[in-house]
């Protein structure tokens, strides 16, 4: 597959303007930690060509209590969610949740948004998620 | 979208990275990016453009690599430097069970590994 792999584009946006401006010109595959990304590519269950590299874009990064809300970024990995004193304050069960995944190489990769868009039905923070009702905002 | 792994392997010359299973279960691909453990088979290498990342070859003098062959802690090897790589980025007092739970070794049953490991900082 590393030839495969050798050719698929990788566009790399500095902002998160310039990120939706690359995703209304063009489909593209947003990617971050790349822990299931890859997986699918190599399995053959992924066949974009295109992707969008999210990694620099601090604006979906952070996790915060705001307005009496935990407030959660889309690139927080596993790691920043499990060792969070926010999350230990506000949401434990998410930090329980997020010390399953894998193995410290997965969880200082993986993001909350990546869980959420592969949409596994092994999602470890699927389930806190839903029992905490939470919100996506966009 | 080629591998971190890939290019380390190929185009540095830097065989001490291992491709065990190419999808982020068995660690013998495990390298440092900016000091933080990681499966090099999963990074794109274009993330680590201004990064730091350290190899097995890089750790070359780390103490770790004594306890090691004390503990008599490898069989076949290959393993060996997804675990050294591994446990050189643990916290004092971390769990080394813990530190090393995305590392598979199908030899050894991990006990000379983990005495190699725990004996670090002690």
């Amino acid at each position: 597959m590393r030839g495969a792999v050798s050719a698929l584009e990788l566009a790399t946006p500095r902002d998160l303007d310039e990120a939706l401006a690359l995703l209304a010109d063009a489909p593209r595959t947003p990617l971050a930690g790349c822990t299931d990304l890859y997986v699918a590519l190599n399995a053959g269950t992924l066949t974009a060509t295109r992707f969008l590299d999210l990694s620099a874009l601090d604006e979906l990064r952070g996790i915060a209590i705001a307005d009496g809300r935990l407030v959660i970024g889309a690139l927080a990995t596993h790691t920043e969610i499990e060792r969070s004193p926010a999350v230990a304050a506000a949401f434990p069960l998410l930090a329980r949740a997020a010390a399953e995944i894998g193995g410290p190489q997965i969880r200082h990769r993986g993001t909350l948004g990546g869980n959420l868009v592969n949409a596994s039905p092994a999602g470890d923070l699927l389930p806190p998620l839903a029992v905490a009702e939470a919100e996506i905002v966009a | 979208m080629r591998r971190l792994l890939d290019v380390l392997r190929e185009a540095c010359g830097l065989t001490g990275s291992k491709e065990g299973c190419g999808e982020g279960e068995c660690g013998a691909c495990t390298v440092l990016v900016d000091g933080v453990p990681v499966n090099s088979c999963l990074v794109p290498f274009a993330q680590v453009r201004g990064r730091e990342v350290t190899t097995i070859e890089g750790l070359a003098a780390h103490p770790l690599l004594e306890r090691f062959a004390r503990e008599g802690a490898a069989q076949c090897g290959f393993c060996i430097p997804g675990m050294i790589v591994a446990a050189s980025a643990r916290a004092p007092g971390d769990d080394p069970r813990r530190a090393l739970a995305g590392n598979l070794c199908r030899c050894t049953g991990y006990t000379a590994i983990l005495r190699a490991v725990g004996e670090v900082d002690s």
